[in-house]
């Protein structure tokens, strides 16, 4: 089991010292992940900030037996981006100072990435995929973009865009679990 | 289950996780996943299944107003509250001893108190609000002494922004006049925070050095 697992059980009994710990070791790569997503670093940290008050009052809906606790912050931080991002897009259009917080403008940081076994091998699905569904899914995951804004953004129909992500997704966890 | 409810339920987690799924249909799901085991289950692969695509993105790390609004939300940590009354309690009373001894004429009334701590420390500064917020008394605690920095008091409000309380000495006790501009800030259950500076406090109106001691300001009983 993980610290940041153990860290999370804690904090089911009330434990704030491991609250606060979990935070250290968290906060980072969530943060990184929200100003990715959110391209505003007000936003980012009200997400960031969201993210941690609901892992503190929820922790108690974290089964450490369906899996480690750093994807089940990460649904929650992600949860927080897409709500803003659906709050505001369509009042407020991205800027130009959100470029500049933008860490990593290329479309797929996941290309660089091959940090550990579990990072290569969905790398390696990824890579698999056809390129459409390959770029739809990460279009969402890394922009939150909806089905509607995919197709957009990728000028097909809005039924060809679900069935990108759906089979992606499918064929993902099929190579995945090869 | 039928493979095709199956699939349906696995294809919802994975759209779920992804973001894509939106709307009505995003509700409804969150709504089934607290009831239902098995889609509690699918969501969970499917978290883990994309989370080295979370991992690949540069780490950032976040203003230390961060986390001074979180806790303000969820209460700071550690100090159970029994604790955190008996040591108010008592500071407040030192102090109105101390001040009372010192100045016979007029006892001043505590409004306020605050022990201000690391995440996980013994009291660093102990801030007691005298005489309608007029005056802010603060003590230092277990506190290293500085050469060529200062430590400066900020109020930080639910707005997040902090507001400076001026700069504080690493001994003894610093008295200071609040101005009366700052006076509402000091409302009970206000964040306080410490943070590391220059030499004579922050120049930019904000803090620029890491954050060292928090607290928040409770009524004295």
């Amino acid at each position: 089991m993980r610290d940041t697992d153990q860290m999370l059980i804690a904090c089911q009994g009330g434990d704030r010292e491991a609250f606060s710990g979990l935070y250290r070791i968290a906060s980072p790569q969530l943060f990184g992940l929200a100003l990715r997503i959110l391209r505003r670093r007000d936003w980012a940290e009200e997400a960031l900030q969201e993210c941690f008050v609901t892992v503190w009052r929820r922790a108690n809906d974290y089964k450490p037996d369906l899996g480690p606790a750093m994807p089940w912050i990460t649904v929650i931080l992600r949860n927080k981006c897409l709500d803003r991002l659906r709050r505001e897009k369509p009042l407020q259009p991205l800027d130009d100072s959100a470029a500049a917080e933008r860490p990593d403008e290329s479309p797929s940081p996941f290309e660089n990435a091959a940090a550990n076994a579990e990072a290569k091998r969905l790398k390696g699905c990824v890579d698999e995929l056809e390129g459409e569904q390959k770029k739809s899914i990460q279009l969402a995951y890394y922009e939150g973009l909806t089905h509607e804004e995919l197709a957009k953004r990728m000028a097909a129909p809005l039924g060809t865009v679900k069935s990108w992500v759906r089979r992606g997704l499918q064929r993902l966890k099929k190579c995945l679990e090869s | 289950m039928s493979d095709s409810e199956h699939d349906d339920l696995d294809g919802l987690a994975g759209e779920y996780v992804l973001g894509t799924l939106a709307g009505d249909d995003r509700v409804q799901f969150e709504a089934r996943m607290n009831l239902d085991a098995a889609a509690a289950r699918a969501v969970a692969a499917w978290a883990s299944r994309l989370q080295p695509m979370a991992e690949a993105i540069p780490p950032a790390i976040p203003p230390a107003i961060v986390w001074q609004k979180i806790i303000s939300e969820v209460g700071p940590p550690q100090r159970p509250w029994r604790y955190t009354w008996i040591a108010a309690t008592a500071a407040a009373a030192a102090l109105v001893v101390a001040l009372f001894i010192g100045n016979l004429v007029r006892q001043p009334s505590v409004t306020g108190v605050a022990e201000l701590a690391a995440q996980s420390g013994d009291t660093a500064f102990t801030v007691s609000v005298l005489d309608d917020r007029e005056k802010l008394l603060v003590r230092a605690g277990t506190v290293d002494q500085l050469q060529n920095q200062s430590y400066e008091l900020w109020a930080v409000p639910p707005s997040g922004t902090p507001v400076s309380l001026g700069v504080i000495s690493a001994a003894g006790e610093t008295e200071s006049d609040v101005p009366a501009d700052k006076r509402a800030l000091l409302e009970t259950g206000v964040t306080l925070a410490v943070s590391l500076e220059p030499q004579g406090g922050s120049t930019t109106g904000a803090p620029t050095g890491p954050v060292l001691f928090v607290g928040a300001l409770s009524t004295p009983q």
